[in-house]
């Protein structure tokens, strides 16, 4: 799946112009970092990919598909995953409901859904946690499921905000290698915000809000 | 893999596993819900168990019931005829005769009268039900008790008439004099003294009006109510529709509702992210629909099973079918209802792009 920004321009609200004239194209299986400092658009540009901010003008296309004009399909929607920055997972749930909520968003059953997070648990290296209550974990192992949960759909983009931004240095490189490691394994695209330098040495490309913004 | 989004079967599971997730939420919105029904349905069914209690208390004591009276000038056919009229229960004339004394007690006088047989169906409040008395004479329960007169057993007027004693009636609930009159039930024929008349409503102006102008041409009759002015002054009816507890209901539904859209502003995150999980509004709106079931529909209904229990064990009040429980629980329907109806839309998620913002925010 390849994802194409072009000339987007958006801003917040009456909020000065985020993302001026912007353009991106991420191709499949390629891994993008969007580096610069807050406030840049590294999230914006995100949920523009993401198909969740609509962009005020310039194009999106899926595939070389335009979905500007129309609201995004369920099925578009349903190839692109996701992982925030806060840990947002679902409160006084199992390891296992979190990870496996968005398989069954997609229709499998509880059973197949658990199988395939347990899958996934197993290999974020949490294989003894599927029964725990979510809150009894560490950031990091926290963040992992995420991760899990975002990778169970088997994502063809996979947007990362900040993935590593409140974990310590040793488990930031720990969850960004295992990260850029699946979504190579999966053959997706990978797009991640971050400010850490680390993570970003780790894609294939990097693009550097600050000089997207001064490029007249 | 299915693109059609969440299995059916599955939002009802996903759903209590929400509801178990916050048991704090979910257990505070239950009992709340459950007390409000209670508090309500027990508030409903004393309003308006009250009212209906004196309305029924009055109306047996006559207070639809009002008399015309004319000496020797009242037409008994007319006066028969008002109760076949809409808005009457029943009608009847009385002429008072002579006052007896009877061969089985010497030196009690006893009034006689004569009546058409509507009359014994207004005095003894039994809405037309009384039979046909027309064997004998009639005795009220008070002479058969101080006279020892039953039923089959003849009565001999001193120096004059001899009859059996037909029937004895209690002919005192709605006037105790007629209790202890030997009453010859006669055709309505001729002229007579009274006409007693009762209405399904409660005697007002309107219905003395009525009555006055039924006998207008009759020279100086004078319509009166049966029962004083001040026995009916309380209008039930009025009480029922204007009862603090019938509002009560609007202001259970919109405090529950409130409940849920403080509950949901809390849950915003959480929505957000089923959004972005790949969870549809209408999906999101049957799980919420699902959880105001859980949390409103059924402590509400356990709520007034339990009001009810307490009622029938505590106040000893047959309540089955009766009017107070209808209205506390059809009050109860409405108010739920938009409660149901109401607290998932709030639940539902407003602009995906503010939900995004959601999920970064920290």
């Amino acid at each position: 799946m390849s994802v194409t920004v072009s000339d987007v321009t958006f801003a917040y609200r009456s909020e000065r112009r985020i993302l001026d004239q912007f353009t991106l194209r991420v191709e499949d299986g390629e891994v993008v970092a969007l580096v610069g400092p807050s406030g840049s658009g590294k999230s914006t540009v995100l949920g523009i990919l993401g198909l969740l901010l609509r962009p005020e003008s310039g194009a999106v296309y899926i595939d070389d598909k335009a979905v500007t004009a129309r609201r995004p399909t369920r099925h578009e929607r349903s190839r692109i995953s996701w992982v925030f920055q806060s840990m947002n997972v679902l409160a006084g749930r199992s390891v296992q409901d979190n990870a496996a909520v968005g398989l069954l968003a997609r229709g499998l059953t509880r059973a197949e859904a658990n199988a395939v997070a347990g899958g996934l648990l197993e290999a974020v290296g949490l294989a003894g946690f599927a029964h725990r209550a979510i809150e009894t974990l560490s950031g990091g192992q926290i963040q992992r499921v995420c991760i899990a949960r975002a990778l169970a759909t088997n994502p063809r983009l996979l947007l990362a905000d900040e993935p590593t931004g409140q974990l310590d240095p040793e488990t930031s490189s720990l969850v960004a290698r295992f990260m850029v490691a699946a979504a190579r394994r999966s053959a997706g695209c990978l797009v991640v915000a971050t400010h850490d330098p680390d993570v970003a040495r780790q894609c294939d490309r990097t693009i550097d809000m600050r000089l997207e913004a001064a490029r007249p | 893999m299915n693109k059609a989004g969440w299995r059916l079967q599955g939002l009802p599971v996903e759903a209590w596993r929400r509801l178990r997730s916050a048991p704090t939420r979910t257990i505070s919105l239950s009992v709340a819900t459950f007390l409000a029904t209670v508090a309500l349905v027990t508030a409903e069914a004393s309003s308006v168990g009250d009212a209906l209690t004196f309305r029924a208390e009055s109306r047996q004591a006559g207070s639809g019931v009002a008399v015309i009276e004319a000496l020797g000038a009242i037409d008994a056919q007319r006066c028969a005829a008002i109760g076949d009229e809409s808005g009457i229960v029943g009608s009847g004339a009385l002429a008072t005769g002579t006052a007896v004394e009877l061969r089985s007690a010497p030196g009690i006088l006893v009034q006689t009268a004569d009546v058409t047989s509507g009359l014994l169906s207004v005095w003894t409040a039994t809405r037309g039900r009384t039979g046909s008395a027309d064997v004998g004479w009639v005795v009220g329960s008070s002479l058969r008790t101080e006279l020892g007169l039953n039923r089959g057993g003849v009565a001999q007027v001193r120096g004059g008439q001899r009859a059996v004693i037909g029937t004895v009636l209690p002919l005192g609930v709605r006037t105790t004099r007629a209790d202890r009159w030997l009453i010859s039930v006669v055709a309505p024929t001729g002229a007579m003294d009274e006409c007693w008349v009762e209405f399904m409503s409660p005697v007002g102006p309107t219905e003395l009006e009525y009555l006055t102008a039924a006998f207008a041409d009759v020279h100086e009759a004078s319509a009166r109510p049966l029962l004083r002015a001040n026995l009916l002054s309380r209008d039930t009816s009025q009480e029922i529709r204007g009862r603090l507890s019938r509002n009560g209901w609007a202001a259970f539904a919109i405090v529950i509702c409130l409940l849920h859209l403080v509950a949901g502003r809390a849950r915003r995150r959480e929505r957000a992210l089923y959004t972005v999980l790949g969870t549809s509004r209408i999906e999101h709106f049957l799980m919420s629909q699902i959880e105001v079931v859980a949390v409103v529909i059924v402590p509400a209904i356990v709520g007034c099973f339990a009001a009810t229990t307490r009622w029938l064990l505590v106040d000893d009040v047959a309540l089955a079918g009766s009017l107070p429980l209808r209205v506390a629980i059809t009050h109860m329907a409405v108010g739920v209802a938009c409660v149901v109806i109401v607290a998932p839309i709030l639940a539902l998620p407003v602009r995906i792009d503010r939900l995004y913002q959601e999920l970064r925010s920290e």
